[in-house]
């Protein structure tokens, strides 16, 4: 198995190093390159690509053959521009691999330790950088403390479970009470559900394409009037016509210094024109890619039609238009989206500019939410991602085992899902000795 | 004057087990006990094996110990616990008759070639320096040893407390061993005390069984020795009755006069045995508590009532018996008692159970701080065996925690010390899913043998065994069905047209040998063979699972740190990290870990300073 890490800070930089160590680590390079590498220490400028082909940057690739690489395996450096987009797609795309896995921390070291590449100089000069690094490790440690207690929480409670599931075993004789599993399954769904929130969360993607908001609604309720208004300018067609949209629009856009992508898109309705159902099938998919939908919508109208009640999810924002309009009746929706999952209601009128800076504070609201996310570093990130998902598959299977007849296997998948969260919050029981070793050092070193 | 090659005081469970290992090992052997009767006596429950336990006794009978096998002929009572779970957690277990098992030991011990037996009570050490070199029997006479193996179960100073009556005493009727722990502590090891009890006995003649809950054998027994064939003795049931408001009225009357709530007794007891006045104490909503009567032997109506030890006085205890149903009428034989003995910290000891201290002195069993006599037994093994290699300037062996339930409990022992008696449970194997008690042959059959202490025919069983496993492995991978042919022989799968072979068809549910045998027309196997196949399937996805954590723990096992290493020239360590591993000096890297508060950062200077050393030590 290879495993690879950002080997530079995380964060906007000119340059970034992703590093790849292990036995095919050089073939790894080649699948991306696209070109095998065969000069060894020599630095190789190649475009990079991913799995579906798809260029992801250019940059410089080293190869360091196994005889001549700190770790003393095969190790692949990938310098590339230092964007989140770039830098996250590497990754992401390493991730997918079935013979690569995001480093421990430390694991370069380690790895050079156990291979003998560290003698008693390097040993030493690691042993004086740990020092030189307590700005790194307080940052870390700092950003552990602040989301340690959601992971320990998770654990304690995978742990609880666990005890009496053990306590179901290995005293299967004595005279336990009854009860004892009974409020498992409940407290293992409610921690699965927090986790899979956690990891619904598509923050990388966000970061490398943006924050993306669709514009949807039925025909003529003002989408593109709406998308005009934010933008100030004349980016889209507007008229009384039905279906004057047909292509989807995408435009940037600046909320509070952060890029979002608007996206307007043809008004929702049956039809038998062939261009406009296709219009039509692009606003249904640009819904669902979307970050946030705004659903604009006519005040005035009666009713909401069942093409759009469907698209309606929780990270909709109905938006009633045409307040100025005579008929305009705001209970009635709430009505109707009564048992409907939506983000929140809001009333404007375009033609009048009514209700607009609401609008706009409700949109940096959730643009803000977003940030504060992002806050955290990149790579602890994707390894919590990774762990955390094994953690979830883990609990999965153990709701889907029939716990009393193999309650030694739902015992065995709580123990690897609470060894998932261990690794992140870093009690490691009796595995990884060397990864608490080198715990103390900055990561993917 | 005499002279051994391996001398074992102590004729319990341990140090039948060590003796007898020793004996197995090709070295002249004596063991040394206090008198014939108490070879192999159970002082406790009537009972071998059980979860965690049963799994030792099968990893013992893979180096052809002795427990498995006269377990196995006194059993009166054979059950699999958990039978109806999965297999990695099934726990074997027997009643024992108590006069059989130590009938049987002690025909076993004597059919050993290389082992002496004598019945003189040790009364000093003998040693040069730091290394013991023999001892000095009651009679006067002196037994020189290359390597001795101690097994001192609870009669080190060990006080009986019945009530407030207070007495010397080893078990029921028997002094303590004195005088030894204070020539141990000349060496500066750390001694303390534990406390454990027992229940009072009851007549058997004088128990109405008629209105109790019966549990009665099972019907097909699981033997602890693979070279057990057939039940020998006859099977009884036990019975079951319950503790009721009235007896909690009178233990609570009575709590003061309790050697537990005098003051009297200061050590721990073990949390998962506690006496019934700590469990009435503790667990005040709880209305009843169980009670096992479990019979101590065919031609004895000793009646054991597990599950009430107790060290109240006499009357008390024989005041709460007539409350309980059933026992209106119980004649009580002898009461229970708590007894305190000494017990050396097993942080003191080597994975091979040698005092780092102490040159050549093994120990084994309660003296260690554990408690069961499965838990002595196995220790016993490993501290006979390396004893006798030793004797021979043999490297040493060992077990890992992911090899056996054994190299769990050993570094358990001398890595985390003990806080109260310890006991084996499942719940501490890592590797649970794969240290089974059905596979304990498969797993450690091939360590013993490079050991020689295996017999020729148990060696040739075991060739045997694998062969037939491998050949019906080879069977089933050869043959194969596709959706629809499976279909029409009940089984249901996917129709991708993917073609599955025997071994894959057992993954599916409802698939056993039995299907497969008739589909394929496979040959006889034996039911160990089958079950060995079934099983691996049943976890095969748990062990891809498992191998990412078991390949980092052997890496990391691997990593030693250097035997003479002094912790006084690391700079860095804090005082207490530095007596911690001072105390414990962990072999390897994956031991200091797993040390109870040992930091990263000190593993890390640790590290750094090995390397340093190596680097020093090679150029």
């Amino acid at each position: 198995m290879n495993f690879y890490a950002l080997s530079t800070p995380p964060g906007v930089s000119g340059i970034a190093i992703v590093r790849v160590s292990g036995n095919t680590a050089l073939e790894t390079a080649n699948q991306i390159t696209r070109e095998p590498i065969q000069e060894d220490r020599t630095a190789l400028l190649r475009k990079l690509y991913d799995r579906n082909g798809s260029l992801i940057d250019e940059g410089i690739v080293i190869w360091y053959p196994e005889n001549k690489s700190y770790t003393g395996q095969h190790l692949i450096e990938f310098h590339v521009h230092g964007s989140k987009a770039v830098i996250n797609k590497l990754l992401s795309d390493l991730s997918e691999r079935e013979d690569c896995r995001i480093a421990e921390p430390g694991e370069f070291t380690k790895t050079a330790y156990r291979n003998n590449k560290i003698n008693l100089y390097e040993a030493e000069s690691i042993a004086d950088l740990l020092d030189a690094e307590t700005e790194a490790q307080r940052i870390q440690a700092l950003r552990l403390k602040e989301s340690s207690p959601i992971f320990i929480g998770w654990r304690e409670t995978i742990l609880d479970v666990l005890s009496k599931t053990e306590a179901a075993i290995d005293f299967s004789e004595e005279d336990l009470p009854s009860d004892i599993l009974d409020e498992n399954e409940a407290k293992i769904k409610k921690i699965k559900t927090e986790i899979d929130q956690m990891l619904d969360n598509r923050m990388g993607e966000i970061v490398r394409d943006g924050y993306k908001i669709a514009i949807i609604g039925p025909p003529n309720a003002g989408k593109s009037s709406f998308l005009n208004m934010l933008l100030k300018r004349e980016a889209a067609i507007v008229s009384p016509e039905k279906g004057t949209t047909r292509d989807m629009i995408e435009a940037r856009f600046q909320i509070n210094n952060q890029s979002a992508v608007l996206i307007d898109t043809a008004g929702i309705r049956q039809t038998k024109n062939k261009i406009e159902k296709k219009g039509v099938k692009l606003a249904i998919s640009a819904s669902k890619l979307s970050n946030l939908d705004l659903l604009i919508l006519d005040g005035s109208e009666k009713k909401i039609s069942s093409d759009i009640q469907k698209i309606i999810t929780k990270k909709t924002l109905v938006i009633l238009n045409k307040k100025d309009k005579k008929g305009f009746n705001k209970a009635r929706f709430i009505k109707e989206l009564k048992n409907i999952n939506h983000k929140g209601v809001l009333e404007i009128s375009l033609k009048k500019n009514l209700g607009i800076s609401k609008l706009k504070s409700e949109l940096e609201k959730a643009i803000e939410s977003i940030n504060a996310v992002q806050a955290s570093t990149l790579i602890s990130r994707d390894r919590h991602r990774s762990l955390m998902k094994k953690c979830s598959q883990r609990l999965n299977d153990y709701l889907k085992i029939n716990r009393s007849d193999e309650i030694e296997k739902a015992a065995e998948e709580l123990r690897l899902a609470a060894n998932q969260i261990a690794h992140i919050v870093g009690f490691i029981g009796v595995e990884e000795i060397l990864g608490k070793i080198f715990q103390d050092f900055c990561i993917g070193k | 004057m005499e002279n051994f090659d391996v001398v074992v005081i102590g004729a319990g469970h341990a140090g039948c087990e060590a003796a007898a290992a020793s004996a197995r090992m090709k070295v002249n052997t004596a063991l040394i006990t206090t008198n014939e009767n108490s070879i192999g006596e159970m002082s406790c429950n009537p009972a071998i094996g059980g979860l965690g336990k049963g799994h030792l006794v099968r990893e013992i009978d893979a180096f052809d110990g002795v427990m498995p096998k006269v377990a196995d002929a006194s059993g009166i009572q054979f059950r699999l616990l958990n039978r109806s779970r999965g297999p990695a957690v099934r726990g074997p277990r027997t009643q024992s008759d108590r006069k059989l098992y130590k009938k049987y030991m002690k025909e076993c011990l004597i059919s050993h070639c290389n082992l002496s037996i004598f019945y003189d009570p040790v009364i000093k050490f003998l040693f040069n320096d730091s290394e013991i070199i023999g001892v000095v029997l009651e009679s006067g006479k002196e037994i020189r040893a290359k390597k001795i193996v101690l097994t001192t179960g609870t009669f080190l100073n060990g006080v009986i407390h019945i009530g407030d009556e207070m007495k010397p005493g080893g078990r029921h009727g028997e002094n303590p061993t004195t005088g030894l722990s204070e020539q141990l502590k000349k060496f500066n090891l750390n001694l303390s005390r534990l406390k454990t009890g027992t229940p009072p006995r009851l007549d058997g003649r004088s128990i109405n069984f008629e209105i109790l809950e019966e549990q009665k054998a099972d019907d097909d027994p699981y033997f602890f020795s693979v070279d057990t064939k057939t039940i020998n003795a006859d099977q009884v049931s036990c019975y079951m009755t319950y503790t009721n408001k009235e007896v909690h009225d009178i233990i609570e009357k009575n709590l003061k006069r309790s050697a537990m709530y005098s003051g009297n007794i200061k050590s721990v007891g073990p949390r998962y045995c506690p006496s019934i006045e700590d469990k009435i104490v503790k667990f005040k909503d709880k209305s009843r508590h169980q009670i096992f009567l479990e019979p101590e032997g065919l031609d004895d109506y000793t009646i054991y009532p597990n599950g009430i030890s107790t060290s109240l006085p006499e009357d008390a205890q024989q005041e709460l018996l007539f409350k309980i149903n059933g026992l209106s009428d119980v004649k009580m034989i002898r009461p229970g008692y708590a007894i305190e003995y000494d017990y050396v910290d097993p942080r003191e000891l080597n994975a091979t159970l040698e005092l780092k201290k102490i040159k050549s002195l093994f120990l084994a069993g309660q003296i260690n701080g554990t408690t069961g006599y499965e838990e002595a037994a196995a220790q016993g093994l490993i501290a006979g065996i390396n004893a006798a290699l030793q004797s021979k300037n043999k490297s040493p062996f060992t077990l890992d925690r992911s090899q056996a339930y054994i190299g769990v409990m050993i570094d358990d022992l001398i890595t985390k010390g003990v806080a109260e008696p310890y006991r084996m449970f499942t719940s501490r194997a890592e590797y649970r899913l794969t240290l089974r008690a059905d596979n304990a042959d498969l797993r450690l059959t091939h360590l013993a043998k490079e050991l020689e202490i295996l017999s020729e025919s148990r060696l040739n069983d075991f060739e045997k065994k694998v062969e037939n496993i491998n050949n019906l492995k080879s069977q089933l991978s050869s043959m194969s069905l596709t959706p629809n042919e499976a279909e029409k022989h009940g089984i249901k799968i996917s129709k991708d047209g993917v073609k599955r072979n025997g071994l894959e068809l057992l993954k599916y549910k409802g698939v056993n040998f039995n299907n497969l045998k008739d589909i394929f027309g496979l040959g006889e196997f034996s039911s160990d063979v089958i079950e060995q196949i079934e099983i691996d399937n049943h976890y095969a996805g748990y062990y891809a699972k498992q191998e990412d954590d078991i390949e980092i723990f052997k890496k990391d096992e691997n990593m030693k740190i250097p035997e003479n290493i002094d912790y006084s020239d690391i700079s860095g360590l804090s005082n207490e990290i530095r007596q911690k591993l001072e105390l414990i000096r962990p072999k390897t890297f994956g031991q200091a870990s797993r040390i109870e508060g040992i930091t990263p950062a000190a593993i890390n200077l640790l590290l750094t300073y090995s390397k340093r050393y190596n680097f020093k030590h090679t150029a």
